[in-house]
């Protein structure tokens, strides 16, 4: 009798513990069981460590889809799919997602074209970024971000019959001169008509190499920047974000302009206006270097910019020469001479630096013979 | 099992109170087998994982982070950051299952809350004993460069970088390039030693006059056996002048003709003197125009930097590549005020 109270007791004591061994496998810390979870779902936990993580992806994937964070979504609804190959709502879930994403991106792509096209490039390249997000891919989205942008280097033109080198040169740098720069960058040979119909690639000068204003070239039908502008509205626009002192914006817009519309004196005062308080900006903030780059974009004559530009080169002079003293003093000749031939070559009067950089030669002449 | 048994028929026998004890004692491992199972796993020398195509699931072990699961199963470190966003958390405790994907992609390295962006350190010259505005000081420059590692940077190669920038692959989050300019010798004798120590890549941009011309400067010889080493060596121009601006008396024709003499001519002296193709320039001053970058991308160059400060984004203009010049008074919170790898932006 008393045996068989003990084997009783020792049974249900084994049964209790198996039921709390199962119970411990599916911890609080794992996610709740699927709404789709099958009976031996809890089984399963007990035996599987990563059961909890495919629930926790599950989860996942639900919230990011509802936060349009798609490419997220999709990526857990695949760790879903790949612990449970049957299920149906990681199956439908990633189906549909590989629908919504390139629809999303190329929502977003054609949002920032609309916005690229209105000069607005702040918001036009956070929609290139987006589209870019949700589709790496995209066909287009890299080619805004990396090429349009940030606007091009080089004037592209389309030939018209019996046109010379030296007529192009004319009218992209009103300077018949400069032919061979269009030659060179083009492979030409001669001065004579060029082939026709072609269309040639040549740089941009910067304005201050330029020997007057530089007339209308005939644009290119196919390119973006080339394309008729509706000046008034884009140079309100531009005047806008000048007012808010975005020069750089202002400066880029007002030179869209002028692409497609060189003559334009309002947009050359604005894209000289923006380029010299900008220049004025980094002065005060004491970068000589980004002044000087900017105050070369200025057209010579406009206001005191030829003034500010040799400020600018004098600063950065000043900064190599004492740069060259310091090297001096602390033996480095070389180094000293390096330092202040790029002062000389900023500022070729340089008061000092052609005096100190023949008694550094003759001092390290002194020194070879001393060896 | 007959001794079993017997064991148990002696424990019924002798005393029903130990017997419930032993039920008890049985009951109590049981509760903790889980717990105590589990345990083992993660103390011990076996790691739970399952294989997918494009992740391996992991249980993580005492001792774990991300940064060592990302070294375990991708090899590279730096990609802890990848994996603590992918999985969610900051931090990871033993037990914890995580997913590593196996092909870590970040294409241009943006994220809804922004991209990435990767900062270049330019160096010039290094002393042992003395600092000055290009010179930095040995100590200091050891310094900077246990910092890379200490805080999870991973230095990369200026063509990895070039790869990223035309959107060809990803970049470990922390990503970091270091160029040294113009060609002195204290690049071989004091910077160099340091970069190995610590496995860092680095590209020297030479301006072919200097080399071999000063005692000071680097030899041909000892650049052929820097690159024989694995030393990238690229273009800094011929002379070191300044591209952008035209000398007071020279015509626009000989400022353009000197130009391409500048760029062809490092280019054509370094393939000449060590074998090796050029495809990157540093503007000597930092500085440039479209013509100069026309005429760099005619002549066959991948890309070009200047000594604008900032990290670089993978739309950045290849011609127009921004370096942070490392000045040789800088203090560690200077040099770390270079070295931002993302920038904020919301895109959502």
């Amino acid at each position: 009798m008393k045996n068989r109270l003990l084997r009783g007791l020792f049974f249900i004591l084994l049964l209790l513990a198996a039921a709390f061994a199962g119970g411990c496998a599916t911890s609080p810390d794992r996610a709740p069981p699927p709404a789709s979870s099958p009976g031996n779902e809890i089984e399963k936990a007990g035996s599987d460590p990563f059961f909890a993580l495919a629930e926790t992806y599950r989860l996942k994937g639900r919230e990011f889809k509802k936060s349009g964070d798609l490419p997220k979504a999709l990526n857990a609804w695949k760790v879903v799919k790949s612990f449970a190959p049957e299920d149906a709502e990681a199956e439908r879930e990633i189906a549909d997602l590989i629908n919504l994403i390139p629809a999303a991106a190329e929502r977003h792509f054609q949002k920032g074209l609309a916005l690229f096209k209105n000069h607005s490039l702040a918001l036009a390249r956070k929609e290139f970024l987006a589209a870019i997000y949700l589709h790496p891919d995209h066909p287009d989205a890299f080619h805004y971000l990396k090429e349009k942008l940030p606007g091009e280097d080089f004037h592209t033109y389309e030939i018209r019959k019996g046109e010379t080198p030296k007529q192009v040169s004319q009218k992209l740098y009103g300077d018949s001169q400069k032919d061979f720069i269009i030659a060179y960058f083009n492979d030409l040979r001669g001065d004579g008509p060029l082939e026709f119909p072609r269309i040639l690639k040549t740089p941009i000068l910067n304005p201050r190499l330029k020997k007057g204003p530089v007339s209308s070239a005939k644009p290119v039908a196919n390119l973006e920047f080339a394309k008729p502008l509706e000046t008034r509205a884009e140079l309100e626009k531009a005047r806008g974000v000048f007012r808010e002192n975005h020069y750089p914006e202002s400066a880029a817009l007002a030179e869209k302009i002028l692409n497609s519309d060189p003559t334009n004196r309002e947009a050359r005062e604005l894209m000289n206006e923006s380029y010299y308080q900008w220049g004025k900006q980094f002065g005060q903030e004491k970068k000589h270097r980004e002044a000087l780059e900017v105050f070369q974009r200025v057209d010579s004559g406009y206001k005191d910019a030829a003034a500010q530009l040799a400020q600018s080169r004098k600063e950065i002079a000043e900064e190599h020469y004492i740069n060259g003293v310091r090297f001096f003093t602390q033996e480095e000749i070389e180094l000293a001479i390096y330092e202040w031939e790029a002062a000389l070559a900023l500022e070729p009067g340089h008061p000092k630096a052609k005096k100190d950089i023949e008694s550094a030669r003759n001092v390290l002449q002194k020194l070879e013979k001393i060896k | 099992m007959s001794d079993c048994r017997g064991r148990v028929r002696t424990l019924k026998v002798k005393s029903p109170c130990l017997f419930i004890g032993a039920c008890l004692f049985i009951l109590v491992n049981l509760l903790a087998g889980g717990r105590a199972v589990l345990s083992a796993e993660v103390a011990g020398m076996e790691r739970r994982e399952r294989s997918f195509p494009d992740f391996i699931a992991v249980v993580a072990r005492e001792g774990d982070t991300f940064s060592s699961l990302a070294l375990e199963y991708l090899k590279d470190p730096t990609w802890d950051g990848f994996l603590a966003e992918f999985n969610g958390v900051d931090s990871l405790r033993p037990g914890q299952p995580v997913i590593i994907p196996l092909k870590p992609e970040r294409k241009g390295g943006v994220t809804l809350r922004g991209y990435q962006t990767v900062p270049i350190l330019a160096y010039h010259n290094f002393s042992s004993t003395q600092t000055g505005k290009l010179t930095a000081r040995q100590a200091m420059f050891e310094e900077q460069m246990r910092f890379l590692r200490e805080e999870g940077y991973r230095v990369i190669a200026l063509d990895q970088l070039f790869d990223f920038l035309e959107f060809k692959g990803s970049l470990p989050p922390k990503s970091v390039v270091i160029t040294i300019d113009d060609g002195w010798l204290s690049a071989y004798e004091i910077a160099l030693p340091v970069l190995k120590k610590y496995g860092y890549p680095v590209t020297l941009f030479v301006y072919t006059d200097i080399i071999g011309k000063s005692p000071r400067a680097l030899s041909w010889d000892l650049l052929g056996k820097m690159a024989e080493e694995g030393l990238d060596i690229q273009c800094h121009t011929k002379s070191h002048r300044n591209l952008a601006v035209p000398g007071e008396k020279e015509s626009f024709k000989d400022y353009f003709e000197n130009l391409v003499g500048e760029l062809s001519g490092c280019k054509e002296t370094i393939k000449k003197r060590l074998n090796r193709e050029v495809k990157y320039l540093a503007y000597p001053y930092g500085t440039t125009n479209s013509l100069v970058i026309e005429t760099a991308k005619k002549m066959g160059y991948r890309g070009a930097l200047t000594v604008i400060r900032g990290g670089n984004p993978f739309f950045s203009h290849n011609f127009r590549v921004n370096r942070s010049e490392i000045l040789g008074d800088f203090n560690m919170s200077q040099f770390e005020r270079n070295l931002a790898v993302f920038q904020e932006q919301s895109l959502r």
